[in-house]
């Protein structure tokens, strides 16, 4: 019975074996092999046994592993069978089958045997046939075939299979398994011209047989012999083989279970890689194990303080909020440091830019129509005009200063003609401005400013008509009332620009939490844009400190990371906090405020404490001097006395202060007589020059007054008088003194005729009358005057009347009768008469005759005359000290505005109501920072000074030592930039009091101090109407 | 004979032995200003003030008048606030420099609070209205030849020092005026227009008294400039050079140890 072909699987019975082997358990080893009835050796067998079990694990995807193990095991019994059977196997080196031989004979060859086969058999006869007999194997014994006209199955050997094996696996003959066939036929001693038959016979067995049946040959090609493997071994290749099923994905199975297997793999190593990459160095993890064992021992041991202290269970949440550590609180953080950018700058007013050369000549269109008809104004025009002032508006910081200032000229050009109320109404209509109202926009803050800046603009500049400026100026009442701003560093613009801009801290803080945080930190980043522009150093840095105080004050959840603690951040960033910031002791002045005023939450001067700690803003600031939001205002006190003692000095310039703007060619002028005057007091060598140059310091001083007060016509009225007097010498008094009578001649002469004339009234009367009739001389000899002055002060009614009359007539500036007049004077009666000559002889009004001082007056009149006469340049002095007078009043009048100036005071009088004057300025100043020397100070010193004074000289130069220390003080705490100027004034003007010789020096060098004091806080008025944006 | 030299001799020792006995007590309270000086200590200046007030009440000598102007200036020195302006009028009164003087009462001012004025120069050249017109009376009779006035005025002793006050102004000086004053002769004295100018200042100026015109000013007072209280050395005021405040062997020294 043939064996059933192992090959056709599924033969439909029950035993898995069977169906796997081909054949049943019970068919018999032979079948269980596949071997045939003809003999066998043990290769054949082994071969025959491997090829089963190879076979059998083919299918093993298809059979259970029980059922492959059984189906081995009945295999390897029936080798087992019948190897006792077989004959033993002749050694042989090679692994390959033997060959069959070519002629059929059975006995065994020396040399291997061809294979026997149909194949071998069927070779044409060919010349190089061999004679050397090839060996035959001792127990192998061809199965005769019955010869066919086809090869079969059953003709194959196993060489052939082997070569059929090789052909499948090498794709056919080609130079690879030609060269493999070839070394296996060398080794089995088989020629070219047999091989060439084998390999011809089995192509025609893979054309008749197809794949499946070439393969399935293939499958039977018997395996090297091996030995037979041990448990071990047997177990390793059942692992190996399944290890090899599994990688060759032969099934859906093995291939799912080989991407599980991958992709875990891939997890893993990225795991592995990414903890490599981001796991802390051993150093770190050990610092930050002993930090955190470190926060454990201080929480033990603050838990067990309180535990100490009040016995109960600390309570978990207390802890979490600010607690006293040791002095320190504990500061607010944050999770980033709070901070913000809004946009740098806003598209929509960059396009808008461009539109302004075309709103410039709209602009310049306008002011020409309204300079041809001031009253119309159409509504085109009036529609043309808003675009106008809204395209400045919203541009107007993006602009070069150039720009800004032809800008802003325009739109004043427009205004300039609207001298109608209603069109200037119109015009006005466009300025309307609510600083305190809720922004819609970021662009709303640059256009509120714009436009309350060009208010101020309007009020203060004088060639607009009231129909502007008056309106203007209650738009500005109503919205924002305050100064001018003429002193303001920037002018109006700047001053009523920045004011908007501080109004506007309250509406931007409001919206902080209710809008969008986009919108918000975009409008106030338009709010630093703008006020950079305006402002700089101590002006910008107030205008940031009045926006942080009402963040502080109205501003909630500051505490958190929000849009709120990141304005304050930004806020503070703004600050310099250092001793180099523009005004430190300013800023330390307002933190103390604000640490003691009850409407600021403690909590956000907890958060703002501890911001200035942490961002590192404030070198000098420690953590001691954080407030605990949860105690009262006195660790408030507490924390704000430590901050105030730590708080650094100032290393630069301090904060600039009130200047005030000059025309630049007025100053010029004034610094130029300034040298020029001190030339002046410097050459003066006589009492006169140095009066002179005493009313030319004096005029200066005034000067200088003046142009602090904005009196630009006195002012430039006093540097004219100035320049006047050092160009001509014109003091304002006729120093060229008139040459002196001439004496008549002959003295004694008139005496002697006099005397002869003894009683004869008329003949007296006719001498006096010819003195009348001598022109020329205007003044007598001593011998004449003696005898003439007689009879003025005793002569007879007509005869005194008539000397009386030639006194006054001819003799007025004759100086030897004024001397006897004097030394004559007790003769006279003392009578109305006789004080009405004195009166008009001398000048000087005379009392009642019955008055007590009398006498004293009528000999002060008399000697006062003739001093006159004798010394003409003492009358220079007292003309000059009037002129002196006359300045020092104007000067008192405008320090002192509605004091009662009547009745005649002397210049000493007058200097002290000016030093008065600005006494009264200085104390109505509002001092951030302690003065070097008080007011009570200078009181003092003026008094001690007072009582030194000698004479009015002297106490006018008292006074002017006032007034100068008073200006310092005003000047120190109004403009602190210059403190260190103003202590080196006063000190230079100490120093050359104590050197200078002599009164009059004194007091013109403290009058020209006193311009210098004014002029330290002059500066030349910035041509740009926006001032500091230049 | 005998007896009065023996009586005068008497008289002599007894004198001798008085002025003794008188020499001692000053040679103890000169020890005793040394023992006092010599524990004083800076750190209670007020025990300087007051020594120095003790000191200057007994002071007869010209060294312990320094002696007492030097506690003084101590005291000032080390305690500004509290002793400055007391110091200062302490050595005013002192000084016989009517200048020096003013200038301390004016420290004193400066320093103190509730010293208004501490009486000023212009005390000492305003005369009053009475004594003006007699001076100038007595000047123009003089000039007249009436000497009677002038006389009256010189034989005044007070009126004699004021007219000194000018003394280099008029013309030969008051003796001269006090000598042509006694003379007899009723003749007008011969008198250069600047000698007149001269008295005429003089008269016009005391004649105006406190409404003096600046002229008037320049001709009594020549232009005097006006004391300066250096505020930031009136240290120096007080007590010129180094501060030695220990009284050690006789002398001033810086430290306790000397």
């Amino acid at each position: 019975m043939n064996p059933r072909d192992p090959r056709k699987p599924g033969s439909g019975h029950s035993d898995p074996v069977h169906e796997l082997l081909g054949v049943s358990r019970v068919s018999g080893p032979r079948a269980i092999l596949g071997l045939g009835e003809g003999g066998i050796d043990s290769d054949i067998l082994d071969a025959s046994l491997r090829t089963r079990l190879r076979a059998i694990h083919g299918q093993a995807d298809q059979f259970e592993v029980a059922t492959i193990q059984e189906a081995c095991r009945v295999v390897e019994a029936a080798a087992s069978a019948l190897r006792s059977s077989v004959s033993p196997s002749r050694s042989s080196r090679s692994s390959l089958p033997p060959v069959r031989r070519a002629d059929g004979s059975d006995q065994l060859p020396a040399t291997p045997p061809k294979p026997a086969g149909p194949i071998a058999s069927r070779v044409k006869p060919r010349e190089a046939e061999s004679e050397t007999p090839e060996p035959l194997r001792a127990n192998r014994r061809p199965a005769p075939v019955k010869p066919t006209p086809r090869v079969t199955e059953a003709h194959l050997t196993p060489f052939d299979r082997l070569v059929l094996s090789v052909l499948v696996a090498g794709g056919g003959w080609n130079s690879r398994t030609r060269g493999i066939i070839a070394g296996m036929a060398a080794q089995v001693g088989l020629d070219a011209p047999t091989l060439r038959r084998v390999v011809e016979g089995l192509a025609g067995f893979m054309r008749d047989r197809g794949s499946e049946g070439t393969i399935g040959e293939t499958a039977m090609v018997p395996a090297p012999i091996m030995r037979n493997p041990s448990r071990v071994e047997s177990a390793v290749l059942r692992v190996s083989d399944g290890i090899t099923r599994e990688f060759r994905g032969d099934s859906a199975a093995s291939r799912l279970r080989l991407t599980i297997l991958f992709a875990s793999l891939a997890i893993f190593f990225g795991a592995v890689l990414i903890i490599v990459l981001t796991a802390p160095s051993p150093g770190v993890r050990d610092i930050e194990t002993r930090r955190l064992a470190a926060e454990e021992a201080i929480a033990d041991r603050e838990a067990e303080a309180l535990l100490g202290g009040s016995g109960a269970e600390i309570d978990g949440t207390y802890r979490a909020t600010p607690s006293l550590r040791e002095g320190v609180t504990l500061p607010a953080k944050f999770p980033r440091p709070p901070m913000f950018r809004g946009v740098g700058r806003p598209d929509a007013s960059v396009f808008r830019l461009e539109r302004m050369p075309a709103m410039m000549d709209e602009a310049l269109q306008m002011a020409l129509q309204l300079e041809l008809d001031p009253a119309k104004l159409s509504e085109r025009r009036a529609s043309a005009w808003l675009d106008v002032v809204a395209t400045g508006a919203e541009t107007w910081p993006l602009m070069p200063a150039d720009d800004r200032l032809r800008m802003v000229t325009a739109i004043l050009e427009v205004f300039g003609h609207a001298e109608n109320d209603a069109v200037a109404g119109k015009l006005l209509a466009a300025f309307v401005v609510e600083p305190s109202a809720p922004l819609r926009t970021p662009i709303d803050v640059w256009v509120r400013s714009f436009k309350a800046g060009m208010l101020g603009l309007m009020v203060a500049t004088p060639a607009l008509p009231e129909s502007v400026r008056g309106p203007a100026r209650q738009m500005i009442d109503e919205s924002l009332a305050g100064s001018s701003g003429r002193n303001v560093q920037g002018g109006p613009f700047a001053a009523l620009a920045g004011r908007a801009l501080d109004r506007m801290a309250s509406p931007l803080v409001e919206m902080i939490g209710v809008s969008e945080d986009l919108l918000v930190k975009d409008c106030w980043e338009r709010w630093f844009d703008a006020n950079r522009i305006l402002r700089r150093d101590a002006g910008l840095q107030s205008s940031v400190l009045i926006a942080l105080e009402t963040l502080l004050q109205h501003a909630r959840s500051l505490a958190v990371q929000g849009i709120a603690s990141d304005v304050l951040g930004r806020l503070l960033y703004e600050v310099d906090w250092t001793a180099a910031g523009p005004d430190p002791e300013g800023l330390r002045a307002i933190y103390s405020r604000w640490m003691l005023d009850d409407g600021i939450p403690a909590t956000n001067l907890w958060v703002l404490a501890s911001l200035l700690d942490g961002t590192g803003r404030a070198g000098w600031f420690r953590p001691e001097f954080v407030p605990d939001p949860e105690e009262g205002m006195s660790d408030r006190r507490r924390v704000q006395e430590l901050a105030d003692a730590a708080w650094p000095e100032s290393v630069g310039p301090l904060a600039r202060g009130d200047f005030i703007p000059i025309e630049p060619h007025t100053l010029e002028e004034f610094d130029t007589r300034l040298v020029d005057v001190a030339e002046l007091v410097d050459l003066a060598n006589s009492p006169v020059q140095r009066l002179a140059a005493l009313v030319a310091a004096e005029r200066l001083a005034s000067a200088a007054a003046f142009l602090a007060l904005e009196r630009r016509s006195d002012a430039d009225a006093a540097i004219g008088d100035v320049v006047d007097q050092i160009m001509t010498g014109n003091v304002g008094v006729d120093l060229d003194p008139l040459p002196r009578p001439r004496q008549m001649a002959n003295d004694g002469q008139w005496a002697q005729a006099w005397r002869e004339a003894g009683s004869d009234q008329q003949l007296r009367r006719d001498l006096i009358a010819a003195l009348r009739r001598n022109s020329i001389a205007g003044d007598l000899g001593p011998k004449d005057a003696e005898i003439f002055v007689n009879q003025v002060w005793r002569g007879p009614t007509q005869i005194r009347n008539d000397a009386r009359a030639a006194a006054l007539e001819i003799f007025g500036r004759g100086a030897v009768v004024a001397v006897e007049l004097l030394d004559t004077a007790d003769r006279a009666s003392r009578n109305e008469s006789t004080l009405a000559f004195i009166e008009a002889f001398t000048g000087v009004p005379m009392p009642n005759a019955r008055s007590e001082d009398a006498e004293a007056r009528i000999r002060a009149a008399l000697a006062m005359h003739a001093l006159s006469l004798l010394d003409l340049e003492r009358s220079f002095v007292d003309q000059l000290a009037d002129v002196v007078g006359v300045i020092l009043r104007t000067r008192a009048e405008a320090r002192l505005p509605g004091e009662p100036m009547s009745g005649r005071r002397e210049p000493e009088d007058l200097a002290a109501m000016a030093a008065d004057g600005v006494r009264r300025a200085a104390t109505a100043l509002f001092l951030a920072s302690p003065p070097s020397v008080t007011l009570e100070e200078i009181d003092r010193r003026r008094i001690a000074r007072r009582g030194l004074v000698g004479n009015g000289i002297q106490g006018l130069v008292a006074e002017h030592v006032a007034e100068l220390e008073f200006l310092g003080f005003l000047i120190a705490a109004e403009v602190p930039s210059k403190r260190s100027e103003v202590r080196e004034l006063l000190l230079e003007a100490a120093i050359a009091r104590s050197v200078t010789p002599g009164g009059l020096e004194q007091a013109a060098l403290e009058a020209l101090a006193i311009a210098r004091m004014e002029r330290l806080r002059f500066v030349p008025r910035d041509t740009d109407p926006l001032g500091a944006s230049g | 004979m005998r007896n009065h030299v023996m009586t005068l001799g008497a008289s002599v020792l007894v004198s001798f032995a008085f002025g003794l006995i008188a020499a001692a007590p000053m040679g103890s309270e000169a020890k005793d200003w040394t023992s006092r000086l010599s524990v004083l200590d800076p750190a209670r200046p007020l025990e300087y003030f007051e020594l120095g007030e003790e000191v200057a009440d007994a002071a007869a000598t010209d060294e312990q008048r320094a002696i007492a102007r030097r506690l003084f200036g101590i005291a000032g020195r080390i305690d500004p606030e509290g002793l400055g302006a007391s110091a200062a009028l302490a050595l005013a009164t002192l000084t016989t420099d009517l200048r020096a003087a003013d200038r301390l009462r004016a420290a004193a001012a400066m320093l103190g609070d509730g010293i208004t004025r501490p009486g000023g120069a212009a005390d000492r050249t305003t005369v009053d209205p009475l004594t003006a017109l007699e001076i100038s009376e007595a000047f123009g009779g003089f000039r007249t030849g009436r000497t009677s006035k002038l006389r009256q005025l010189v034989d005044d002793p007070i009126r004699l020092r004021l007219l000194k006050t000018w003394d280099a102004s008029l013309p030969g000086g008051v003796k001269w005026l006090a000598e042509q004053s006694r003379r007899s002769s009723r003749s007008r004295p011969d008198l250069a227009e600047d000698e007149i100018l001269a008295m005429l200042r003089i008269e016009a100026g005391l004649l105006q008294g406190n409404q003096r015109t600046w002229s008037s000013m320049l001709d009594l007072d020549g232009d005097e400039p006006l004391l300066e209280i250096r505020v930031d050395r009136i240290d120096e005021m007080l007590l010129d050079g180094e501060l030695l405040p220990y009284w050690r062997d006789g002398r001033w020294v810086a430290t306790p140890r000397g």
